[in-house]
């Protein structure tokens, strides 16, 4: 007698071959995560390295990243510009591509990372429904850029801790915080993933004697450091000046980089080598607890009902019009600054300047698009 | 290597699952809810998500 196969046999069967589909579609999903928006590298940039260059174990893995080198050729002072620290917040990431697209120094070197936690770039936030890109027109087409996580993507360096114990201090912090690059510096060469990136931007800024550190952030508009300047002590004296300098165009304001707070790049690059450590915020409507809506339209535009009625409500410690708070203004802001501090820096390592740089009336009027190259 | 403790007992509790799952009978929305629960599984399993 022929045995009939039992009917659950074939309905698990059924499901198991629908699983497969649905693995399939959704991996090939995630891979996108892992797809780099193209930057094209401007006349000022004369050499690209990867971070690995200054600590090899980063090697192959996804914690290196790309350095942009724009060497004017005219002896003088450094900077380390740091874009992508948090892939969040995107107008510091935005700032660094624009400096790599059409900056050429005038004299003293510039160097760019946009991407400093790679990692972060390859996934976003969970439960936030953030978009993965956003995109920005500029002068002949739309450029898509991705728009990552606060921290270090979690097939790179899992489980966190409950309790994240600085390294260098003993600082304890939330655990949260575990894989956030800027609770990492100055980083450990046999540390977890996230150290070993701030690592080798430590290892990175010394051998290369970088004069001037800056780490561009964003921050939620109700966020108290907020359109702000943090400076290691050392770097107040300038931040100070460059304040002095951009107050005519914008409020700012200068901040102490706390002594008590450790693993943030404005404290640990200050302590632990000879760079001036600046860090800077701007306000980005997409990373607070308040907004509607999270899409690529509220990236770039800033444009949310709830923040500005909050601001009627003065619950925010930013200015926030119903027009919103556009990447354009939260990267002319970083854009000058930038500028500034170079221009203000009169220390013994000789002169730094980024060259002819667009206003920050002209970046605000133009757009942020204006000044990136077109998509190729 | 807390990865690797993790990722066998994603692929022991993936296991059980699926014998689970070809086990039960004649309830099909159980096979249902075993086969999303597979799908997460799987996906940890190969690091996505």
């Amino acid at each position: 007698m022929k045995k009939r196969i039992p009917l659950n046999y074939i309905t698990a069967a059924v499901l198991c071959v629908i699983v497969i589909v649905l693995v399939i579609v959704l991996a090939m999903q995630f891979g996108l995560a892992n797809e780099k928006e193209p930057i094209y590298p401007g006349p000022g940039v004369t050499d690209m390295k990867m971070l690995s260059t200054w600590f090899p174990a980063l090697a192959g893995t996804n914690g290196d990243t790309e350095v942009y080198i724009l060497d004017s050729g005219v002896e003088g002072a450094s900077m380390l510009v740091l874009g992508g620290t948090h892939p969040n917040e995107p107008s510091g990431f935005i700032s660094a591509i624009m400096l790599i697209e059409s900056c050429q120094p005038s004299s003293g070197t510039l160097f760019v990372i946009p991407r400093a936690n790679n990692s972060a770039f390859t996934c976003t936030d969970p439960q936030e429904a953030a978009p993965m890109r956003f995109t920005i027109d500029t002068n002949n087409g739309t450029r898509w850029f991705r728009f990552g996580s606060r921290a270090t993507n979690p097939t790179d360096q899992w489980p966190d801790s409950e309790v994240y114990v600085h390294a260098s201090s003993g600082q304890q912090l939330s655990g949260s915080e575990t894989r956030n690059l800027n609770r990492a510096y100055p980083g450990r060469a046999d540390g977890n993933f996230t150290e070993k990136v701030a690592y080798g931007i430590t290892q990175m800024i010394q051998s290369e004697d970088i004069t001037i550190t800056v780490d561009l952030h964003e921050a939620s508009p109700e966020y108290t450091t907020v359109n702000a300047i943090v400076a290691h002590e050392r770097a107040l004296d300038l931040a100070t000046l460059a304040l002095w300098m951009v107050e005519d165009d914008m409020k700012i304001s200068v901040e102490a980089s706390p002594k008590n707070l450790h693993g943030l790049s404005h404290r640990e690059l200050g302590d632990y080598t000879d760079t001036l450590a600046l860090l800077m915020e701007t306000a980005n409507a997409s990373q607070g607890r308040l907004h509607g809506r999270i899409d690529s339209a509220l990236v770039t535009s800033g444009v949310d009902k709830f923040y500005a009625r909050a601001y009627g409500y003065g619950s925010l410690n930013v200015d926030y019009p119903e027009t919103g708070i556009s990447i354009s203004e939260r990267c002319a802001r970083h854009i000058t600054c930038l500028k500034e501090f170079c221009e203000v820096y009169d220390g013994d390592k000789g002169l730094i300047s980024l060259g002819e740089m667009p206003s920050y009336d002209e970046i605000i009027r133009n757009g942020i698009g204006h000044y990136l190259s077109d998509p190729q | 290597m807390l990865m690797y403790i993790y990722l066998a007992i994603t692929a022991f509790i993936l296991v059980l699952v699926v014998v689970n799952m070809f086990r039960k009978k004649n309830n099909i929305f159980y096979q249902i809810d075993a086969a999303l629960v597979m799908v997460t599984l799987i996906l940890r399993l190969i690091l996505v998500k």
